[in-house]
């Protein structure tokens, strides 16, 4: 902060005036198309662990291309003989004799699209990890940080909380809904931190509320074969099948 | 016009902004998850309140754009820039307020255009419909896959990639009658293939949910709201032209299947900021950047409609899913649906035009309640939609399956998001992919040879469209990749 | 906004009622009724009827969910009821393919799968083709289709209404230049021209049935709302194989399952609603009882064997 301008001459970066104005408004020294660039915000970069999933994505669609031979029909296939010749008729380069085949009966069969969205798919891929490697060595070139391992906990991390939504879809069919969800609702928060007594209200009402609103009154539908309720009576299981 | 309709729109309408308006929970995750909820109700209720979503939630997406600048929805995030510079000023009324009226500008613009061109096109419609046969079709649904890739400048091959790999996904299964099987590997799960809601709920809502769980909460700053909320009217009355001009281009980049509301914000923003006398204030709280940003991206919801029920085409996902909801009110998009509905046509988008003005309405009275909604601790949040999924998923087809799939799907759109990839081509590739393959087989009994494909007049268009496309693709990568080693 | 109400009622009585001794008397328990199709069509309206009576009587909540199979037709839907328990709490409504051609490809359904409760509906299945075609019954496609390139429209390669399409082909010596499996067949698949032929329900075409050619009926009997169309079978040869839908349930229900639906569903079939709609759209809406329809079936499974030896499988 300044306090009178008789200091200017301290200030080396600004020669004619200071960056103030009489007026106390601040004036900026920068360009003003170097202000804000729309491109920045699309502005796209390859992070960290960009190059390992390039690497998975690149083996997945190579997998499917392995198995295309086998798992599209493409052993079925019904194509005419003198491949080259046909093709050249469909293009209208030359004339065939006799009956041709038409292009429709080939289109129809299970292989075409496959083979079409993996000429497209494997390319794709397969650039995307030359890409991405080229990215890496320029990085390492400039001894700019690779390593993905901060990625790595966090992919790890995640993997966590896959874990509590497969076993709460596994439970679903021994608890029932409401207690299953009664259950999940008030763990997450638990073990996301929220461990108040407010909070543990709060997820209760909630995951009563979700219970209540999509299973009770709208009627969405859960598992119909439940453990749980299948050891109540019978008046009871009824009950419980239809609204919980 | 009965009473339980009238609740549907408002609980829609409300619902919505609300939804928008938190952040981490988007249009898309909300129609999913309330979508297999809706099959109890009568059909022209579910409808109703789906639609109220769909149309509303950009209104609520700018509340904490401008406030907190955190983008309530995907698509307010140009707004953050201008708003939240607006708040920092201490105008957050005002920039609520212009951000109100311009949505609204935008959505009653591009639904009065929806509307003319129903009533001018109406009678001609039907022998319309006979144009679009299955290949015109086929070549419109490739046409939007390739805009939608070309969309996605910096990351076409990305694009491309994971396009690829939604095409993949959307052609497993087993059709015995027609002889199809493909990539199912005898594994009984596969042979009905993946249902495109539960790839929707698994990427969009639960690898948010995962994001959400894994990160840490927001402390967002307190955000207060005073003064009237219609000055920005007024403003908006001021600046016809950046306003007309960006609800044209929302209205145009909406109908254009693949395209969507970022394309459409970025071209409305560039514009204005071209023609604007104040171009250094964009970025720092110009009016004009605000208005440009807000109306051009609720221009797109109205008229993402139109290719959706002209062609059976979605433009984006959020549009597919609407496209889940047609369906399963009876209605099947596509040419025959002027033949066989009209009238449905002429009462959707009344009932846009109705949930823009309820909206607006409620927004103008109550900003400070729902404002109040941005204060959900996120990873609380996190854990909620990770519970709402599992009602999404396993309605549909009361698989325990899917809903593993659902997650392992949330697990793979958690890996992209930390990468910043993007994940609508994905979930496009699915929709476009499926529609491309039924067309396919549907229409290659009339192809004898492979000029059928493309003597058709729409196809034939639609074709060179593609070329020209690709072509422009390839000369500014061309062009871009000479720059950069120039650079 | 109704069924919540209702729902919200049959909440009360259950409870009420729940004192009853435990005597486990069907239904005892939300019943589901699977339609294989999308919504819309005739098979789809009348097993509403029937889940609206059903519930009304029993106090029991019926609903009716409609699994569409896109181009698998209706063996997805079929597929959900065989995996489901045998309670009678999921019924299924067929057309004919599922049992019979069901057994016939390789997904798990037997010739006993599905035990019928009853058949209660003849399709108005037609051949149609465009108004500005160069013929108007079988006979004039005939000749036309030897010099022309006819493509035929269908919803399926193996169903039943498909293979009478290609067995009089054979038997009028002629033959269909190609065809496609679409999932919907109406009036602007004829109209944009993919394809010249089509075999499609009267409920599909009916917004333009005054502008296009009707060239035969796939039935034992002329349609009475088309007249001057004659079936098939008198035109071509082929046997009168008729396209019906039914009821059925898992095989290993109990009979008083089968019996409590068949009670229900005969007296909606005899309503004056369901009368109404067989006047105004041509369908024949009737009631077969099991055995009647067991036979039926078995009757079916002999004359599709009989077309699937004419095209030559």
């Amino acid at each position: 902060m300044i306090e009178n301008q008789n200091t200017k001459s301290d200030f080396a970066l600004f020669e004619d005036e200071l960056p103030f104005e009489k007026d106390g408004t601040f004036k900026s020294e920068c360009r003003p198309d170097k202000k804000v660039k729309l491109e920045d915000l699309f502005k796209f970069s390859r992070t960290r662990g960009d190059l390992q999933v390039s690497i998975v994505a690149a083996a997945i669609a190579v997998f499917f291309l392995i198995f295309f031979w086998s798992q599209t029909g493409w052993e079925k296939r019904v194509l005419p003989d003198g491949l080259g010749s046909y093709f050249a008729h469909q293009l209208g380069f030359i004339e065939l004799d006799g009956r041709v085949s038409r292009l429709g009966r080939i289109l129809k069969q299970s292989w075409v699209a496959p083979l079409l969205c993996l000429l497209v798919l494997v390319p794709a891929a397969l650039m995307n990890l030359w890409a991405s490697f080229k990215e890496h060595k320029w990085r390492k070139r400039f001894l700019l940080p690779t390593s993905a391992y901060f990625e790595m906990t966090k992919y790890a991390a995640a993997l966590e909380f896959v874990f509590y939504f497969v076993s709460y879809t596994l439970l679903v069919p021994y608890l029932g809904y409401l207690l299953s969800t009664v259950l999940l609702g008030l763990f997450l928060p638990w073990r996301l931190g929220y461990r108040s007594r407010t909070w543990m209200i709060r997820s209760l009402c909630s995951s009563l509320a979700i219970v209540i609103i999509f299973r009770s009154f709208l009627q969405i539908k859960t598992p119909v074969s439940i453990w749980l309720y299948d050891q109540l009576p019978s008046a009871f299981r009824g009950f419980m099948l239809t609204y919980f | 016009m009965t009473f339980p309709v009238i609740i549907a729109i408002l609980i829609g309408s409300v619902g919505g902004v609300i939804i928008g308006a938190v952040p981490g929970i988007g249009p898309a995750i909300a129609i999913a998850i309330l979508l297999p909820a809706t099959v109890f109700l009568d059909d022209l209720i579910s409808l109703v309140l789906l639609l109220g979503v769909y149309g509303s939630s950009m209104y609520g997406g700018a509340i904490p754009a401008i406030l907190i600048n955190t983008p309530g929805t995907p698509v307010n995030a140009l707004t953050t820039y201008d708003g939240y510079a607006m708040t920092r000023r201490g105008e957050a009324s005002r920039a609520l307020s212009l951000a109100y009226s311009s949505s609204f500008l935008g959505g009653v613009f591009s639904i009065l255009a929806a509307l003319i061109a129903l009533f001018v096109f109406g009678p001609y419609l039907r022998d319309l419909g006979a144009l679009f046969g299955q290949r015109d079709i086929m070549t419109a649904a490739i046409l939007g896959a390739v805009l939608l890739i070309a969309a996605h400048r910096q990351t076409m091959g990305i694009a491309a990639m994971l396009f690829g790999f939604g095409f993949l996904i959307a052609m497993i299964g087993r059709q015995s009658t027609r002889g199809i099987d493909r990539f199912t590997f005898d594994i009984e799960y596969l042979y009905s293939g993946f249902n495109l809601i539960v790839v929707i709920v698994g990427i969009f809502a639960l690898s948010q949910a995962l994001n959400l769980m894994v990160g840490k909460d927001d402390d967002p700053p307190q955000a207060r709201i005073t003064g009237g909320l219609f000055t920005g009217f007024r403003e908006l009355f001021g600046k016809k032209t950046v306003a007309l001009c960006s609800a044209t281009y929302g209205t145009v980049m909406g109908i254009i299947p693949g395209v969507g509301e970022f394309v459409a914000q970025f071209f409305s923003y560039s514009t204005a900021r071209a023609l604007s006398k104040e171009p250094t204030r964009f970025g720092h709280g110009s009016a004009e950047g605000l208005i440009a940003s807000e109306t051009s991206n609720n221009a797109v919801p109205a008229a993402a409609m139109i290719p959706l029920l002209a062609l059976g085409v979605p433009g984006e996902a959020l549009t597919a899913m609407m496209m889940v909801v047609f369906f399963d009110a009876g209605i099947k998009p596509g040419p025959d649906v002027f033949e066989n509905n009209p009238d449905f046509l002429f009462s959707l988008f009344m009932a846009l035009l109705i949930i823009n003005v309820l909206v607006l309405a409620t927004l103008l009275v109550s900003s400070k309640y729902i404002a109040k909604m941005i204060y959900i601790p996120n990873r609380f949040l996190g854990a909620f939609i990770m519970i709402l999924s599992f009602v999404g998923v396993y309605s549909i087809r009361n698989s325990l399956t899917d809903c593993i799939f659902a997650i392992i799907f949330g697990y793979i759109g958690y890996v992209l998001r930390r990468l910043d990839w993007p994940l609508v081509p994905i979930v496009l590739g699915l929709v476009l992919g499926s529609i491309i393959l039924e067309k396919l087989t549907a229409g290659a009994g009339q192809i004898k040879s492979a000029i059928d494909l493309i003597n058709r007049p729409v196809s034939g268009t639609l074709f060179v469209v593609i070329l020209f496309v690709i072509g422009f693709i390839i000369l500014t990568s061309v062009r871009n990749r000479r720059r950069d080693y120039q650079n | 906004m109704k069924k919540t109400l209702t729902a919200i009622a049959l909440a009360a009585t259950t409870v009420l009622t729940g004192a009853a001794p435990a005597l486990a008397e069907y239904p005892n328990g939300p019943v589901q009724f699977v339609v294989p199709w999308p919504p819309g069509d005739f098979e789809d309206i009348l097993t509403r009827m029937i889940a609206e009576d059903f519930q009304e009587q029993t106090g029991q909540s019926a609903s009716v969910v409609n699994r569409p199979g896109g181009g698998d037709g209706p063996f997805p839907g079929a597929l959900e009821v065989l995996n489901g328990p045998t309670d009678g709490s999921v019924v299924g409504s067929f057309v004919i393919g599922v049992p019979i051609v069901g057994p016939l490809i390789d997904i798990g359904i037997d010739e006993n799968s599905f035990t019928p409760v009853g058949i209660f509906l003849t399709y108005p299945f037609v051949l149609a083709a465009s108004g500005d075609a160069g013929y108007s019954n079988m006979a004039e496609l005939a000749a036309y289709a030897q010099d022309n390139d006819v493509v035929l429209g269908h919803f399926g390669a193996g169903l039943t209404p498909t293979k009478a399409s290609y067995a009089a082909a054979k038997l009028m010596d002629f033959e269909f230049a190609d065809d496609s499996a679409f999932d919907m067949l109406d009036c602007n698949t004829l109209s944009s021209g993919d394809a010249d032929v089509i075999n499609t329900t009267l409920a599909l075409i009916e917004p333009c049935l005054g502008e296009i050619n009707i060239l035969a009926n796939i039935g034992a009997e002329p349609i009475d709302k088309l007249n001057g169309v004659k079936t098939l079978a008198a035109q071509s040869g082929v046997n009168d194989i008729e396209l019906w839908n039914g009821l059925f349930v898992k095989t290993g229900t109990p009979q008083e399952v089968i019996d409590k639906l068949a009670e229900i569903a005969s007296a909606t079939m005899a309503s004056d609603a369901a009368k109404e709609l067989m006047v105004a759209t041509g369908a024949r809406v009737y009631w077969q009882g099991m055995d009647e329809s067991a036979a039926r079936i078995e009757s079916d499974r002999a004359k599709s064997a009989d077309l699937d030896k004419i095209i030559g499988n």
